[in-house]
């Protein structure tokens, strides 16, 4: 029996939950693909490398730190630039987020170049054993943070006034404007909680593997294909779509041979958007937005 | 919005574009024009930057020294560098590009084999010569290029000695796993050292490809742990290298002997391991220790020097060869006494140079057919010459401690 690959993957659909619910947020909520959602997973990992080799911040605490910058980088470009393209159609929106992602990368290229750096915490290489199979600690916590961060954004959702009025701005732009929600201030929390939650996947990412301005292109696709298995703005989705793409992936892996490691995950995704484009959790009503 | 574009449009001039003009006003002086694509972004960002230091550090040399000597008259160098960002179809159009609209006169290499297999097809059509500081996978120059030169040996040269070494290991090591990213160079350099351990009587008891960018190699070390051999060898690039061993650690995989190529060496490499690099071996085209001579700075140790001055760090070997790729078209230029491409092919044919990197001397396809390296083995922190046996300046040591216990 597989039992380590099945850890392996487990332990994969953490990172992959984490680096897809935001997008799905902000894909969900606003329709916005947000290109540039790549860029803030690297800048979260950038902080988590710079608060840990200055002063040796834990990455389960920078990742505090790198929410909180995100959320105000996130907030900050809906507010003053995304914003003013919303109301146009998808291209714009499309231009407009891939051109934040040649900025931030370029300027992270400029201020940091292009070395490869990596976060190594003492407890690294650590970990317990299940039976035959080796857990690492630190993406066993990379699991449980994963958890407790669909959690905290379900209650968030769904018992807060903001999260509640990002719902309905999800629903119907107009009649949320109609109750009196400000839609564009709404909009911009929506995308803060969208970049923090990319940049807390950040400094989770950055704790397992190698930290490079290019590490973007292959956290933006995957944030892709786990928001569209998970269904578009569903909190509990993104767990969901993390989990199954990592099981494909490394399944695929296993029984077709490392090359086929992201074929199988494909697939699966096409499988969905032509009988399921809603997601293999989402209502129906999400993907109408 | 127009002004985010225009900052927008700056950035990305500034990152796309790197071109270093060193005509100055005023004085009429020869020039010779030097091309080349290269990466400044994309996965090959480190490797592409750093040899363009070497590039820069070998013009600005030969222009304080007055410029270049060729058939007695002295040519100022200017450098024209272009970012390919790691993609093989940008670095073929910019090499079109630097060749057709900016007239260079010679060109240099990108990073890599793949991207020079490419690249290069331009350079032979238009008959201008490229010479390569990294490309040394052997289906570079099966194709009976005229124009084409690189400055390292065949990769299998060096990384044989991966397979030499383990004879010299107590207990001899009889099983051997390979692996290697899905590339045209680790490929045919993974094909290479698996035909060799072979040759030698070893059982390759795994021989495996993962995608180029992969970012999780759990399913490979999962493999592994069931194969268990008794030397791992990778030829992987940086990035997935560092992922490699990193996975090797976190679970818990106990292999003798981890063996890669001169990246391991690489301070970034060093780095983001820490303590996990320990005892693992690497192959090395260039040593800095190793009081390498040099037909132009008289030295490897001055370049290393030089490169002090500017940057206040030492060079990685990726600048020293960006640097010995210039020392390869000085020299051939001096001895063609000119700077028509059919001579200085000639030139480079018919001779033997000493670079800072290493010793150069080429077959008719281009591929420099002297020179093996050292093996090198982290001990206590520092790299040390473990094979060969006449060079070693410390036993190797063998088996690794498993992971944690040292």
């Amino acid at each position: 029996m597989h039992l380590q690959e099945i850890v392996n993957a487990l332990l994969l659909a953490g990172i992959y939950a984490c680096v897809g619910m935001g997008f799905s947020l902000v894909y969900g909520v606003m329709n916005i693909v947000n290109l540039a959602h790549g860029a803030m997973v690297m800048l979260g990992a950038y902080v988590c490398f710079w608060g840990f080799s200055l002063i040796g911040l834990d990455p389960f605490v920078s990742l505090l730190l790198s929410g909180l910058l995100m959320f105000a980088l996130g907030y900050l470009a809906q507010k003053y630039v995304v914003n003013n393209v919303i109301r146009s159609d998808i291209l714009r929106s499309l231009l407009v987020t891939y051109g934040l992602e040649m900025i931030i990368l370029g300027g992270v290229l400029l201020a940091w170049g292009a070395n490869y750096r990596a976060v190594t915490p003492s407890y690294f290489g650590a970990g317990f054993a299940i039976g035959s199979a080796v857990v690492p600690y630190l993406k066993a916590g990379v699991v449980v943070m994963a958890v407790a961060l669909t959690v905290a954004l379900y209650l968030f959702m769904g018992r807060t006034q903001t999260g509640m009025a990002i719902k309905a701005a999800a629903l119907n732009r107009e009649a949320a404007e109609l109750v009196g929600i400000d839609i564009r201030h709404i909009y911009s929390v929506s995308m803060g909680v969208g970049c923090a939650l990319a940049g807390m996947a950040g400094s989770l990412v950055a704790a397992s593997y190698t930290i490079t301005p290019s590490m973007e292109g292959s956290y933006l696709s995957s944030a892709f294909v786990v928001a569209i298995l998970g269904g578009l703005g569903n909190t509990m989705g993104a767990i969901v779509g993390g989990a199954a793409l990592a099981l494909a992936e490394t399944l695929g892996a296993v029984y077709l041979g490392m090359s086929y490691q992201k074929l199988l995950g494909f697939v699966i995704f096409l499988l969905v958007l032509v009988l399921r484009p809603y997601g293999l959790v989402g209502r129906r009503f999400y993907a109408e937005i | 919005m127009r002004r985010l574009s225009v900052v927008g449009m700056a950035l990305m001039l500034i990152v796309a574009t790197v071109t270093v003009g060193c005509a100055r006003g005023g004085q009429k002086a020869n020039v010779i024009k030097i091309g080349a694509a290269i990466s400044f972004s994309g996965p090959l960002a480190r490797e592409g930057t750093s040899i363009s230091k070497g590039y820069q550090l070998w013009a600005d040399y030969v222009n304080s020294q007055g410029g270049l000597d060729v058939g007695g008259k002295k040519y100022r160098v200017e450098l024209k560098l272009l970012d390919d960002k790691g993609d093989t179809a940008t670095a073929v159009k910019l090499v079109e590009k630097l060749i057709s609209d900016d007239k260079v006169d010679f060109v240099f290499g990108p990073y890599g084999s793949g991207m020079t297999i490419a690249a290069s097809a331009v350079n032979e059509k238009y008959k201008k010569i490229m010479i390569s500081p990294m490309a040394n996978a052997p289906e570079v120059y099966a194709r009976g290029f005229h124009y084409l030169f690189g400055l390292l040996p065949p990769a299998s040269r060096g990384a044989g000695n991966h397979v030499n070494i383990l004879k010299y290991l107590e207990p001899r090591p009889q099983t051997v796993a390979i692996v290697y990213p899905d590339e045209l160079w680790p490929r045919s350099t993974a094909a290479g050292i698996k035909a060799e351990a072979e040759k030698q009587g070893y059982q390759v008891v795994y021989f495996e490809k993962y995608p180029k960018g992969s970012k999780d190699l759990s399913p490979i070390v999962s493999t592994l742990k069931e194969k268990n051999p008794d030397v791992l060898i990778t030829t992987g690039y940086m990035e997935d290298s560092i992922l490699l061993v990193r996975t090797v650690r976190e679970l818990d995989l106990n292999v003798k002997y981890i063996g890669g190529l001169d990246l391991f060496l690489h301070e970034d490499f060093l780095k983001s391991l820490g303590s996990d690099a320990e005892n693992l071996f690497s192959h090395a085209w260039w040593d800095k220790v190793a009081g390498i001579k040099s037909d132009v700075f008289g030295s490897s140790a001055k370049v290393v020097e030089l490169y002090k001055q500017n940057h206040g760090q030492e060079p990685d070997y990726y600048t020293i060869s960006g640097v010995a790729t210039g020392e390869i078209l000085q020299l051939a230029l001096a001895k063609a006494g000119s700077l028509d491409a059919e001579k200085v092919r000639q030139a480079l044919l018919g001779s033997e140079f000493q670079t800072s990197l290493l010793s150069v001397k080429y077959d008719q396809t281009g591929f420099n057919q002297v020179g093996s390296g050292v093996l090198v083995q982290i001990q206590n922190g520092k790299p040390v010459v473990v094979y060969p046996p006449e060079l070693q300046q410390a036993k190797p040591v063998y088996p690794k401690p498993p992971w944690g216990k040292k």
